[in-house]
């Protein structure tokens, strides 16, 4: 864990990334309990001359950290880290908005519980609306939020069916 | 209160508990549950695939 904090903060330093952020199931154990995951999604974004092929930079960095690829994914100790570019405006404002926490003493940037229930929402698989409700059932986050939220990236209808299929359990 | 109300109220403050240890913690605990996982076969096919190509 603490490798990955490393990492991610020197690729900021070094300008391989310009921003980041942890989101899916690794930033919804900061505010539910514990998961299942397989890997430790970051949105990330690139400096404007990163070129075609967008994540060689970060993967060269990587492996002259000795990370090495697995899959889609790179392995830093326990953890597959998958480096996700913010691919909509929803992605980009919620790396925007992240917040600060500590993974061992060395800061990451989190995004937010409303944020995450708002992309868990676009995603729409089972996994996604059990991640939202989580964090509605923790007290983290409140359905007035996430409908306002919602709102703002045309998923007003998303949320008017989730509401319908879980708002009364 | 009838039981069936008392054992979901027993299960969420149980849930609620969990939820309370440190981010560090809950993320080792899910490092154990994916290693967990390996050895044995009811995985979801999603699972099931990523495993098997790692």
């Amino acid at each position: 864990l603490k490798d990955v904090a490393q990492l991610l903060n020197e690729m900021l330093a070094e300008s391989i990334i310009s921003n980041y952020a942890i989101f899916g199931a690794v930033a919804q154990m900061r505010y539910t309990e514990a998961v299942m995951t397989m890997d430790m999604d970051i949105l990330v974004a690139l400096p404007q001359d990163a070129g075609l092929i967008v994540l060689s930079g970060i993967y060269a960095f990587c492996r002259a950290q000795g990370y090495l690829p697995e899959g889609d994914a790179v392995r830093v100790g326990d953890w597959p880290v998958q480096f996700i570019p913010a691919f909509n405006k929803l992605t980009e404002d919620a790396m925007l908005n992240a917040e600060p926490a500590e993974i061992d003493d060395i800061s990451v940037r989190v995004v937010t519980p409303v944020y995450l229930a708002v992309i868990a929402l676009s995603v729409g698989r089972a996994k996604d609306y059990a991640r939202i409700l989580a964090l509605v059932e923790e007290g983290v986050v409140r359905n007035e939020e996430i409908q306002n939220l919602a709102g703002k990236y045309d998923l007003a209808d998303a949320w008017k069916n989730f509401e319908k299929r879980f708002g009364n359990d | 209160m009838t039981e069936s109300e008392k054992m979901l109220k027993r299960q969420a403050e149980w849930q609620r508990s969990r939820s309370t240890i440190s981010w560090k913690q809950k993320l080792e605990a899910s490092v154990v549950m994916r290693k967990s996982l390996k050895g044995f076969d009811y995985q979801t096919r999603d699972q099931n695939v990523k495993i098997k190509s790692r």
